[in-house]
């Protein structure tokens, strides 16, 4: 095998391994490494700094603690072993890409046209569970990096109690796997809708409680208004989407604008703000969550009580998919994520690629933020723009 | 925005159509799929990539970069660009795809036009091996961080092989294939072969 | 900034005294949900060690090991899981073909050894082995497919008593394809062929749409596999464990595909066996599906083998005993020209007398004796000796000879085996009314399921628990066959067993009787020194593991040897002589 030696690739000597070597030392700047092990950390990231002060001058985000290489994994398995994958590809948030993985596999195999309805329904209801608690945990978070702890312990609670619903519907907490070609895994089980409305009664009941902490107090208030503001001429450059785009006032939801599923049948509205700070961002996340609720129950409502659930599906073992590509997008609770899909009619994946927020979010535009921001707001913007590393790593 | 020659794109009843059509008349005949309601696939030769990105960029509403992604087809001794474009406010994306040689592997950047492609074109530098000249963090370790093998989303990488050399497998595992076994233990063997 | 907003926080100190959410886990156990995938476990009665879930792990998790006590019919091998890789994704549950496999709702299991995360599930017992929560394969979901792609049929159904043409049409070419794609490539199927073809491999060739290849797998140990195509009694078929809980594979239509594929075999077939034999010479009596395959294997490996034929054809009971609707001649002259063209020697109408034999034994340096079952069993009824009481197995030997057969107006067939049903089958082409009365029920009956189908929609009329009583003459030359009616009687371990309900009797008209209820070995034309020799107690041959009677170079199989009496066991007798007779004569690279 040739051994590729990236050190002797054109660019190589401009920056090297080190990014600050060759370079003079400022005696006034400190070079400070934020993670990988920080509690401030969204993840296993970490952002070299220099500072002077408390003021950063200057970043470089670090990717790479958490490459576990699922796109080449994929490539080397069959189909429906993929599909206990993509879950990692977000921890927190693994609905997105399992009907991701599904539906885009699904377009090119013809098998979408199969899927029933009430497979459609229950997929919803997982993507819509998924995105309220994950929007829940990140409102937590996003107070939690300011040094305050019980709104954090509130929203994790509530959190966990729509765990509970999906540990019932699906057989695990966080790894759910459930959603996957020609449907969903499972039925509902007896009892799940009343049991889902009471967490989500639960959860509305605490939710002026919550504003009280967050929105409604002056600290937060303070720590957040005007702070780390996203240029509103970034958006379309760098393709932001998700909370940060909305709370540029931009009223952009992938559910409306590229409808999947069962949200056209949906009345909901795309929750904006204005002011694209970590306040507006807040104010976006917590109207999501009223909104998510509203949502969780027209589906639980409108869903079909019998019918099958997942499409009829070939021997998984045997599965193959003609030659093809395609790319299918999905809201998550951080903007659209979408996975490009190359097929070349063997049994197995040619490329899978996944488009995540992330991506942008915590290298180039985090970068270009830094330059003057504060290192007590560094967390705090690092929440809000909802930086995950295992979806830019892959 | 307004296009001097066809009207406004906004006011066209099928964007996907209308967009390929503008691309046919203005770059050449390239072959186009209409995939679904919002995805046109367009395979674009290489010496026109850069022109066509640069007209949606700057003169279309496809002005956003929703990603840039390879392929490796190393039977054909290609590696393939992936571009996708969204005109955001019209709600379609142009799936742009471009074959390179293999063996010279180098595209131009597009950086110029979208700044978050360093970001990209930096990863597919890395795990493919494919030179964006003047992308500004070409050969800068993404994710793997010192790492000195073959860049391994080529597809001639041997994933196998390298899981097994440095994550071998626990002593002790012993696997019996029932197709294998069941043909052993029951004297399976073949009269003609 | 507004003294509300700064007064707004405090408002959670009103939560200060209320009671916790969180669980000291380490006091409680939390039980998992009802779905929970926690801990695996294993029905081992029903598993079948297909190594399914092996095969769909993604981690690699699973390993198959072999287990001292293994159920009948599986391959031995029990999953064994080793945490350390599992990720509790449960496919291994929702692919398992038996539904053995599932996850219990236990997850805490602590200890200091991380060795013992490594288990087989259900053979070494663990606590939650009995636990009813958990994950569970559901019928909704299901990752393999239980539904066989249909057998076009010559349609319709009443046409096709008018006509000898063959009845099944064949898979199309993606039919077999979708059809071999339902494989998991198990292998259970290897082990319950008597002959052991190598049915995964074919199977995944046809798959791939490699016919040759598949063709050179499947003639590796079946010279006949465009009989075994379409007639073969299918065991394979009987164990597929995706028939565990759906319609199994068609292999055997697999199989026919295969091999029609290719009008032209030699054409595709190749082989590189040493030519061991060269200047051995070996005869074989009976051209059955047995002789015929010693003859081609030996043949293959440069022996000169002679086949002795009594009919004018070969092919023994696939040639007289199979209606040419489901076996067309075509068929079997094609395999037969195979055999020729690789140097078989075939003598028809050459019936091997006792002093011709003595001969044969000088002559030849083996013999192979496969002359199968032809003396019909008798009816053990009054009036069987009547005109118009007839066996059906000259009935149909000479109907496949071209003799006019009369069956009359109405016909009835005594008994429940294939042979029963082609006789009435035949019979509904001839003309007449069929009606089949049989012994037990319909589910004991020992003829192919789809056999019997076919004969109900063919109009074949069937009476079960009937027992015939008196065969008599009527008035005009037609018959009165009298018969009562068993009820089931289950004694002892053994299947039910019809016993007559004295003092009824029916009566039903009928122009001719048939009976079909077995034949016996008729070994008169060997030497009577040699039969007393080479005979067991039911008048057929016993042989030793070789496939060698008691006679030194006198070998045996088919019908004759085994208790089966189908063609693929009377291949595989003939793959035993096979290695016996290289064997025998020192050739072989065993001992």
């Amino acid at each position: 095998m040739s051994v590729f030696d990236y050190t002797t690739q054109p660019g190589f000597d401009l920056i090297s391994e080190t990014p600050n070597a060759g370079t003079t030392v400022d005696p006034k700047e400190v070079q400070l490494w934020f993670g990988p092990q920080h509690p401030g950390i969204t993840g296993n990231m970490s952002v070299q700094l220099w500072l002077e002060g408390d003021t950063i001058k200057r970043g470089i985000t670090h990717v790479g603690y958490l490459h576990r290489g699922f796109e080449k994994l994929m490539e080397r398995r069959k189909f429906i072993q993929s599909f206990p994958i993509v879950c990692r590809m977000c921890v927190a948030e693994p609905d997105t890409t399992e009907y991701l993985l599904a539906s885009s596999l699904e377009e090119l195999s013809g098998l979408d046209q199969a899927v029933p309805e009430k497979g459609q329904w229950l997929r919803t209801l997982v993507m819509e569970m998924s995105r309220l608690q994950v929007t829940l945990m990140v409102m937590g978070g996003q107070v939690g990096t300011m040094g305050m702890g019980t709104a954090p312990n509130w929203t994790y609670t509530l959190r966990d109690f729509l765990l509970d619903s999906f540990e019932e519907l699906t057989g695990g907490r966080v790894y759910h796997m459930y959603i996957t070609y020609g449907g969903v895994r499972r039925d509902l089980t007896p009892g799940f809708a009343q049991r889902l409305e009471a967490t989500l009664d639960r959860i509305e009941e605490r939710l002026p409680y919550l504003d009280d902490l967050i929105l409604n107090s002056a600290v937060f208030q303070q720590r957040t208004q005007g702070v780390s503001v996203v240029p509103a001429e970034w958006a379309d450059e760098l393709g932001i989407t998700g909370p940060v785009l909305r709370a540029m006032g931009v009223a952009r939801d992938t559910r409306r604008d590229y409808p999947y599923l069962k949200y056209p049948e949906l009345d909901f509205k795309v929750c904006t703000a204005t002011g694209s700070d970590i306040y507006a961002r807040t104010q976006v996340r917590r109207a999501e969550i009223a909104e998510s609720i509203h949502i969780i129950r027209q589906i639980l409502q409108m869903m079909p009580q019998e019918g099958p659930y997942c499409a009829k599906l070939p021997n998984m073992l045997t599965w193959t998919i003609p030659a093809g590509s395609t790319y299918v997008r999905a809201e998550s609770s951080r903007g659209e994520m979408g996975f490009v899909m190359v097929t070349d009619g063997s049994d197995t994946i040619r490329r899978v690629h996944l488009r995540g927020p992330s991506y942008t979010n915590a290298v180039t535009i985090l970068e270009r933020m830094l330059p003057g921001m504060n290192i007590a707001d560094l967390s705090a913007t690092m929440v809000s723009l909802q930086t995950c590393p295992p979806e830019i790593e892959r | 925005m307004f296009d001097i020659n066809h009207g406004n794109l906004d006011d066209s009843p099928d964007v996907g159509q209308e967009i390929v059509r503008r691309i046919h008349d203005r770059f050449g005949d390239f072959p186009a799929r209409f995939q679904k309601a919002d995805l046109v696939r367009l395979d674009v030769p290489q010496k026109d990539i850069i022109p066509v990105l640069s007209w949606l960029r700057t003169e279309t509403p496809f002005v956003q970069l929703t990603h840039l992604t390879a392929v490796d087809w190393l039977e054909d001794g290609q590696f393939e660009l992936m571009y996708l474009v969204t005109a955001p406010d019209l709600m379609v994306s142009l799936h742009l795809c471009v074959r390179l040689d293999r063996a010279k592997a180098e595209a131009e950047s597009v950086f110029n036009l979208w700044l978050q492609a360093e970001t990209y074109e930096q990863e597919i530098n890395e795990m493919f091996g494919i030179h964006f000249p003047g992308s500004p963090r070409q050969g800068v370790p993404f994710i793997l961080e010192g790492w000195r093998d073959m860049p391994p989303m080529r597809r001639d990488f041997d994933t196998v092989a390298y899981c097994d050399r440095t994550h071998p497998v626990r002593p002790g595992r012993e696997h019996q294939d029932s197709r294998v076994y069941v043909g052993r233990k029951f004297g399976e063997k073949g009269y003609l072969k | 900034m507004s003294l509300k907003n700064v007064i707004a926080p405090f408002s959670a100190w009103a939560r200060a005294v209320q009671k916790p959410f969180t669980v000291p886990t380490a006091e409680t156990f939390r039980p998992g949900a009802d779905r929970y995938r926690g801990w695996h476990i294993n029905d081992t009665e029903q598993c079948i060690g297909c190594g399914t879930c092996s095969d769909i792990c993604q981690n690699s998790a699973i390993d198959m090991k072999p287990v001292d006590e293994p159920n009948k019919g599986d391959s031995g091998l029990r999953p064994l899981v080793d945490y350390g890789r599992c990720c509790w994704c449960a496919l291994c549950v929702d692919v398992c073909p038996s539904g053995s496999l599932g996850l219990s709702s236990n997850y805490i299991w602590i200890d200091r050894d991380p060795d013992v995360f490594r288990y087989i599930p259900g053979v070494d017992r663990k606590e939650w082995d009995s636990d009813e929560k958990g994950w569970r394969k559901d019928d909704g979901f299901n990752l393999v497919d239980p539904d066989r792609v249909p057998m076009p049929m010559m349609m319709p159904v009443e046409d096709r008593v008018k006509t000898w043409a063959e009845v099944v049409l064949g898979y199309t070419e993606a039919e077999a394809r979708a059809e071999a794609a339902r494989c998991v490539e198990c292998g259970l199927c290897v082990a319950a062929c008597p002959a052991h073809m190598h049915i995964p491999d074919y199977i995944a060739a046809i798959r791939d749409g490699h016919y040759d290849v598949a063709v050179n797998h499947i003639y590796d140990n079946n010279p006949l596999p465009e009989m075994c195509g379409k007639v073969c009694t299918r065991r394979c078929e009987d164990v597929c464990s995706i028939g565990v809980n759906g319609d199994p594979l068609a292999i055997r239509w697999l199989k026919r595909f295969a091999t029609e594929q290719f009008s032209d075999l030699s054409a595709v077939l190749s082989h590189e066996q040493p030519q061991i034999g060269t200047g051995k010479s070996v005869a074989v009596i009976g051209g059955g599906p047995g002789g015929l395959t010693t003859a081609f294997y030996l043949a293959v490996r440069g022996f000169k083998v002679t086949v002795f034929e009594a009919l004018p054809q070969v092919g023994g009971a696939t040639f007289f005993g199979i209606p040419k609707y489901r076996f067309p001649l075509g068929s079997l002259e094609k395999q037969i020209k195979l055999m020729t063209d690789w140097g078989v020697e075939i003598k028809t109408n050459h019936k091997v007398e006792p002093d011709e034999f003595k001969q044969l034994q000088q002559d030849y340096d083996a013999i192979y004796i496969g002359t199968g079952l032809l003396k019909p069993s008798s009816l053990r009824a009054e009036g069987e000796d009547l005109p118009g009481v007839m066996p059906a197995i000259e009935m149909l030997i000479d109907h496949h000879l071209g003799k006019t057969v009369e069956v009359g107006q109405h016909v009835v067939v005594v008994g429940g085996g294939n042979v029963a049903i082609d006789a009435a089958r035949i019979s509904r082409r001839l003309g007449a009314e069929v009606t089949i009365a049989y012994r037990r029920r319909l589910e004991d009956m020992p003829a192919d399921y789809e056999e019997i189908e076919d004969a109900e929609a063919e109009g074949v009329h069937l009476m079960t628990q009937n027992i015939p009583l008196r065969v008599e003459q009527l008035p005009g030359g037609r018959l009165d066959f009298i018969w009562g009616p068993a009820e089931m009687i289950s004694e002892g371990g053994g299947r039910p067993r019809p016993k007559l309900i004295e003092g009824i009797e029916n009566h039903l008209a009928v122009d001719k009787v048939i009976v079909a209820i077995g034949q016996k070995p008729d070994l008169r034309w060997l030497p009577a020194d040699v039969a007393e020799q080479i005979s067991n107690s039911w008048g057929g041959i016993t042989c030793d593991e070789n496939g060698m009677t008691a006679a030194p170079g006198v070998f045996a199989g088919g019908d004759l040897v085994n208790s089966t009496a189908d063609a693929i066991s009377a291949i595989a007798d003939g793959l035993k002589a096979v290695d016996g007779i290289i064997n025998y004569l020192g050739l072989g690279t065993k001992p």
